[in-house]
């Protein structure tokens, strides 16, 4: 199928009758009151208003029954898994309704995403390298390396990193966008639908090279490329023009990479040797980097996993004299009794409280977060801790920065990247990075377990998927979460049991 | 070393396209045909038209920070005895406009409506707002062999800039409804050859040749493979003659509008075609925006 922008255009400006299942559809304009809209090579994303927030929706101008199979296989990977860098996806085909040059009419599918506030990585270094910002450039290079890292260790790949999508948040996290190229590992087998932007690929990825190493070599030439620019950020503008970012891998292969050359020998010459060594991974001779995840974290040996505790160490909550401490397994004081309230240790921290000052220690003891402007402190959970300041809850990261502002009336703890947060009278879910993933629609709402999480409407419970939506009815007067793939919940007086398999959720009788 | 495939280079900002539009402005042009529902000029439905291939081309270069300079499009028009561009006032070429100089030019913008049958069985109308970049014009004769020299000039400028680099090719596509008044078919075809020959490291010049017939009920002959197909008049084989062979990346969507398979001897020319048919020739011969980074 072949669609022009122009069909797309007509229909987002005559919105009624046009769209399948999203009734209640916006289209956001840009400052010159137009559609706000990108194109791509094979679609064209539109700012759009759904479901009490903003989407990118995709609409395709090249598609057919291959990208439908991957878009449906990729949406519900997404929403089963937790990557904080990945957003929720919702592929609906048959979705819109556009007419042809000939008057003829036909439903196309689009793929929704929530809208990423933040501008992409091009633009962000075209102006960070603008202001000769070394250090906030060096930083970035360290924050995408941390992610590089967390992306080698996964089952499946984006397919097409680029700077175009990678976004930048205002706090400068990253997020990453655009999973027509992904990698699963329900594909391993098959041929990859797409080759990903050239630019950025080893010159001899071919559709056989489909596995979960697609991401090595656009992760070695973007790294080497941030630590390059942020030595020299006057080299931003080289190569701009051709789409790439300082380095062509057809050039670099051959050896004729006068801007690889260079900064090789500048880092030789500074000795460092970690970025010699992760810019000459530029040059391998093929696609899969066997050494890149060691070379990377040679680079960011502060960012190794913070030592948790284990058997042995410090793991207990002791009272004394009314107060409580901390101690290891064996018993070994690690603090004093001296605090009027404490929780365990998750993400290494510990919330702790001296009369109404509220703080954070490490597995050291000693203070790391000074929560003493806020009321009341909840445990972290993936690198996230609620904190009460009036009425309103928000969340703190694990050095204590304010991640995501928006003010709650109620929160749960963050648990397979969601959390359930009450605005005004309804709860909804968040993800780790802010953004509404389940728009509030509940009247109760409680932790993912298993991939699954209990909600309840007018009084009635019933199970719901990481997308909200429900995989059994609301029915049930009680339902206790998953457990080993099991729940238990009621229905008029009858209890049943609750099995997650394949096929999906199935009701079991209970005969009591 | 094995050659490089060719028509298949990205388009970037360093190694852009280009497009030439060439029509026809004679005074055959003011005669009228059923568009949209209305009795207009072919020189009022060939502006819509290209205007909106023009808005397409467009659409297809914006990005986050605005519209890039993927693409130089040019539009001529020739009658009476010259030919001209068409296009409002640019600042970075007397000829070639890009796209963000067209996105913003201060030109017309005008409504057109279609009816609609939506999918629940109710009928809309669809309003949607096109830009009159090209505005109809009528002139008199068919000075068609001056515009194509125009163009090869143009083009001959165009591939010496960026003809040492992998820059998918320039294409052109003339739109007529009458032959040329101005030279002899064998000065059209050493020009047409001529301007076939300039060519980037990806490939040759492409040549698309549209007669647009009048309502007469003659089929249309769309891309035919060789002479047999056409009409048996001198000017249908002395168009064949002077279009490019199209190449394999082309040669699949043409299949799917002529339903026929498409041997590799096709050609970018189509004769009485009517004004539906210039829509699917000029998607066709826009094709090569799927190239863009």
């Amino acid at each position: 199928m072949y669609a022009d922008i122009s069909y797309y255009l007509e229909a987002i400006g005559n919105l009624a009758g046009r769209f399948r299942t999203l009734k209640s559809i916006d289209i956001l304009l840009d400052n010159r009151g137009m559609p706000d809209f990108q194109s791509g090579s094979r679609s064209v994303i539109f700012k759009v208003g759904v479901w009490g927030g903003k989407y990118a929706m995709k609409c395709y101008t090249h598609s057919g029954a291959a990208r439908k199979r991957h878009a449906e296989a990729v949406a519900d990977y997404l929403n089963r898994m937790s990557f904080p860098e990945l957003s929720p996806y919702r592929y609906l085909d048959r979705e819109i309704y556009i007419y042809d040059h000939s008057g003829q009419g036909a439903f196309q599918p689009v793929a929704l995403t929530p809208w990423v506030e933040g501008i992409t990585l091009r633009r962000w270094l075209a102006d960070r390298c603008g202001a000769r910002d070394r250090p906030a450039i060096r930083k970035m290079a360290a924050t995408f390396v941390d992610l590089a890292l967390r992306l080698l260790e996964q089952p499946w790949a984006h397919g097409n990193l680029k700077p175009e999508n990678i976004i930048v948040s205002k706090t400068h996290r990253l997020r990453l966008i655009d999973y027509d190229n992904m990698y699963l590992p329900s594909f391993s087998g098959l041929e990859s639908p797409e080759l990903g932007t050239p630019g950025f690929q080893h010159p001899y990825r071919t559709a056989r090279f489909f596995n979960s190493h697609l991401d090595d070599y656009s992760l070695a030439l973007i790294a080497t490329a941030l630590y390059a620019l942020s030595d020299f950020p006057q080299w931003y503008p080289k190569r701009q023009e051709e789409e790439l970012l300082l380095f062509d891998p057809h050039e670099v292969l051959a050896g004729k990479s006068a801007e690889l050359h260079a900064v090789k020998t500048h880092w030789l010459e500074s000795n460092r040797t970690d970025l010699y060594r992760l810019a000459i991974q530029l040059q391998q001779p093929a696609p899969h980097l066997p050494e890149l995840p060691r070379i990377l974290k040679q680079i960011r040996p502060e960012e190794q996993p913070v030592r948790y505790p284990v058997a042995g160490e410090v793991s207990e909550i002791y009272r004394e004299n009314g107060f409580y401490g901390f101690r290891s397994g064996k018993r070994e004081k690690l603090t004093e009794a001296v605090f009027d309230d404490a929780g365990g240790f998750h993400d290494g921290l510990a919330r702790v409280r001296i009369g109404k000052k509220n703080y954070y220690i490490g597995t050291d003891g000693k203070k790391r977060i000074d929560a003493t402007a806020f009321e009341q402190t909840e445990d972290f959970s993936q690198r996230r801790a609620a904190v009460r300041k009036g009425k309103r809850w928000e969340f703190i990261d694990s050095s204590g920065a304010l991640v995501i502002p928006l003010q709650f009336r109620s929160v749960r703890p963050f648990r397979q990247n969601r959390a359930a947060v009450q605005f005004r009278d309804q709860w909804g879910y968040i993800d780790p990075t802010g953004d509404c993933c389940i728009p509030p629609a509940f009247d109760q709402a409680f932790d993912f377990r298993e991939g699954i999480a209990v909600a309840g409407v007018k009084g009635k419970f019933g199970y719901i998927d990481p997308a909200g939506r429900w995989l059994t009815e609301p029915c049930f007067s009680f339902a206790c979460g998953f457990r080993r793939g099991e729940a238990t919940a009621e229905a008029d007086g009858k209890v049943f049991r609750i099995v997650c398999d394949r096929k999906g959720l199935t009701m079991h009788p209970v005969t009591v | 070393m094995s050659e490089q495939p060719h028509y298949c280079a990205r388009i970037t900002r360093k190694c852009p396209s280009a497009f030439v539009f060439l029509i026809n402005l004679s005074g055959s042009m003011e005669e009228r045909v059923t568009w949209n529902g209305e009795a207009v000029s072919k020189s009022v439905a060939v502006s819509e038209l290209i205007n909106g291939t023009i808005a397409e081309l467009i659409h297809h270069c914006r990005r986050e920070e605005g519209y890039r300079d993927y693409l130089d499009i040019a539009v001529i028009g020739y009658g009476g005895d010259r030919a001209w561009s068409l296009l409002p006032e640019g600042h970075s070429h007397p000829v070639f406009r890009k796209p963000d100089e067209l996105a913003y030019a201060p030109v017309e913008t005008i409504r057109i409506f279609k009816e609609r049958q939506l999918p629940d069985g109710n009928r809309a109308v669809a309003a949607t707002e096109s830009k009159c970049w090209v505005k109809p014009h009528v002139l008199g004769k068919t000075p068609m062999f001056g515009a194509l020299e125009q163009v090869y000039r143009l083009l001959f400028d165009w591939t010496r800039q960026h003809g040492a680099e992998r820059c998918f090719p320039p294409i052109v596509i003339n739109i007529s409804d009458g032959e040329a008044t101005d030279a002899e078919p064998r000065e059209l075809l050493a020009m047409a050859e001529k301007i076939r020959e300039l060519r980037t490291a990806d490939g040759n010049v492409l040549l698309m040749n549209i007669f647009i017939g009048a309502e007469s009920g003659k089929p249309a002959v769309l891309f035919p493979a060789n002479e047999s197909e056409l009409p048996d008049t001198p000017y249908a084989r002395l168009l064949f003659a002077m279009s490019s062979p199209m190449p394999a990346i082309y040669r699949a969507r043409i299949g799917e509008l002529t339903g026929n398979p498409v041997p590799e001897s096709c050609r970018g020319m189509s004769y009485n075609a009517s004004m539906t048919d210039l829509i699917s020739l000029l998607n066709i011969g826009s094709l090569s925006v799927s190239f863009l980074t």
